[in-house]
């Protein structure tokens, strides 16, 4: 039953797509982040879905879609050089099957996050696709926020739907996205013009919100408290009534903690000391092998090249009356659990340097455009919270990142297409200047002028003493007269001449 | 249950956005503004009524001899 609903959405999804192809923009984030072929138990899971949505999402793009929109941004240039890092160190990888496999499904990434921004041009397809990353995140957060409700949590045994622990359903990495989300959901339940604001619009996006809160208790991941406190803290940046919000807060941390589970106020102890902690001291050990490798391989070992590790663990701690007991772990082949230490074990301290340009650059422009506008008020009003929102979501995410290996995660690639889309949409149409290292100085535009207006002088003048020099050598007096009486029209004849 | 649920209302919610940008005119090119702005025209602030003629009171002082 499951798979025949999955299947007739789709297949509407993409008919519907032929009368307006950006849907095929859209078709591509749902399957991408819902994987519906997954969720499906027959005939989605045999189907190349992904791939056939990806042709054509570019296919109706190049067919029918305004082009003059499509001018390459410095950020997707970055974009490109990761991709074709990337490629680089697939191909001279040192492990090449785990390597493919993963790269796999980044290209794919990488390349629709180049492409996305040029189909997102008008207001409305800013929000439609940020409205879709959202519903979609929504069909896993409601199925955890309420599995938390009704008590069945827990560090890995929260079921979500699918039975691998892995890509968004991973329990940490979709912590992170869930909080990352949240700032985007209090901005769709203000100024969304898609899902106008209603009463029903609200108390939906607002329980949506509350679900996103309930997962990081549901999974028991300790990166989700940590980006739930910079959340609260953003949330106070960009809040109108701060003392209110801090009450609301207070209020709400006073209520809920006593209803936490105990295993949840337990687990998030352990944030406190790292070397009792199995889990924290093996990801230092990790870390610290990458920076061993890193100095190895200044070009990355390719995708997954940490299955080659071989970690010596100090686990070592001290007992309440103060004996220091020292315990060494040895553990091979575990994962980087931080995006920075990702980037840098599998594509060196080029993918790192570019890993980090695109993050900052994008956190930097939305900090621009939120200042910007901040006061401004009318049609223009929903600008400065929606790069607010951005960027609040980009923070929590390079948070979250640092405890999950999710520097390739298609979700923080859309949003990182859909700020560069929204930077361009407000720089064409919105029009108030914003500094830009890439717009022409004002003297430079002047010199220009200056320069321009010189040489037309200069043409003038020549223009005039050749006028000069044929009036001298014109006839003069009577023979002059009738020239000019040649030369003008006679009333009466048919030719006019 | 909680699974089914929850899909049926996310691929609804879904749905009802897609219906929204199938059928918006906006969609595929930015509408263009007029340019003008109207400035908000409030009910305008009713005036003390005067003693007098308009009121059919006394004014003071007029019984002076």
């Amino acid at each position: 039953m499951r798979d025949l609903f999955l299947i007739g959405f789709l297949v509407t999804l993409l008919l519907s797509g032929f009368r307006r192809p950006f849907l095929f923009v859209c078709a591509y984030i749902y399957v991408d982040i819902v994987s519906p072929q997954r969720l499906s138990y027959y005939l989605l899971s045999s189907i190349p879905v992904s791939l056939i949505v990806f042709i054509a999402a570019i296919a109706g793009w190049a067919l029918s879609d305004d082009k003059s929109f499509a001018k390459f941004t410095p950020r997707q240039g970055i974009l490109t050089a990761i991709l074709l890092l990337c490629g680089y160190t697939t191909f001279v990888a040192e492990y090449p099957d785990a390597a493919l496999e993963k790269w796999d499904w980044v290209w794919k990434a990488l390349v629709f996050s180049i492409f996305m921004p040029m189909t997102l041009y008008t207001r409305l397809r800013i929000e439609g696709v940020l409205l879709i990353m959202l519903f979609c995140l929504s069909s896993i957060a409601v199925v955890g926020g309420a599995k938390t409700l009704a008590g069945g949590g827990g560090y890995g045994t929260l079921n979500l739907m699918v039975a691998n622990n892995s890509g968004m359903y991973e329990s940490s990495t979709i912590s992170a996205f869930a909080i990352c989300s949240i700032p985007l959901i209090l901005y769709m339940a203000k100024y969304s013009k898609l899902i106008p604001p209603s009463i029903f619009a609200r108390v939906y996006w607002y329980a949506l919100a509350f679900a996103c809160l309930l997962i990081p208790i549901g999974t028991q991941a300790r990166t989700g408290l940590l980006c739930i406190v910079l959340m609260a803290v953003l949330e106070l940046r960009a809040a109108k009534r701060r003392m209110l919000y801090l009450a609301i807060m207070a209020g709400i941390v006073a209520a809920g903690v006593p209803f936490l589970p105990k295993s949840y106020t337990q687990r998030m102890d352990t944030i406190q000391g790292y070397k009792a902690d199995a889990s924290a001291s093996t990801r230092l050990a990790v870390w610290k092998w990458t920076i061993d490798y890193a100095s190895k391989h200044p070009l990355g070992g390719g995708f997954n090249c940490y299955i080659g590790n071989k970690l010596e663990i100090d686990m070592s701690y001290t007992t309440p009356d103060g004996t220091v007991v020292k315990v060494i772990g040895y553990d091979a082949g575990r994962a980087f659990h931080n995006s920075y230490f990702e980037m840098l074990g599998e594509q060196g301290y080029l993918g790192l340097a570019l890993f980090l340009l695109v993050h900052l650059i994008g956190v930097f422009r939305m900090e621009m455009i939120h200042r910007t506008y901040r006061k401004e008020e009318g049609p223009n009003a929903w600008v400065s919270p929606l790069a607010a929102a951005l960027q609040h979501g980009h923070l929590i995410y390079l948070l979250g990142a640092s405890f999950v290996g999710i520097a390739f995660q298609p979700y923080i690639y859309f949003i990182i297409a859909t700020e560069i889309a929204f930077d361009r949409y407000v720089q064409t149409y919105v029009k108030r200047k914003i500094w830009s290292p890439f717009r022409k100085r004002r003297s430079t535009i002047e010199a220009a002028e200056r320069k321009a207006a010189e040489e037309a002088e200069a043409l003038a003048e020549a223009e005039a003493a050749d006028a000069e020099a044929e009036t001298e050598a014109s006839p003069r007096g009577f023979a002059r007269a009738g020239e000019h009486r040649r030369t003008q029209p006679r009333w009466g004849s048919a030719s006019g001449t | 249950m909680i699974d089914t649920f929850s899909l049926l209302l996310s691929h609804v919610m879904m749905g009802f956005v897609f219906y929204r940008m199938l059928i918006t005119p906006d969609l595929n090119e930015e509408p263009i503004r007029s340019g003008r702005s109207f400035k908000p025209i409030l009910p305008k602030k009713q005036q003390p009524r005067r003693a007098g003629v308009e009121t059919g009171e006394a004014r003071p002082g007029s019984n002076r001899a």
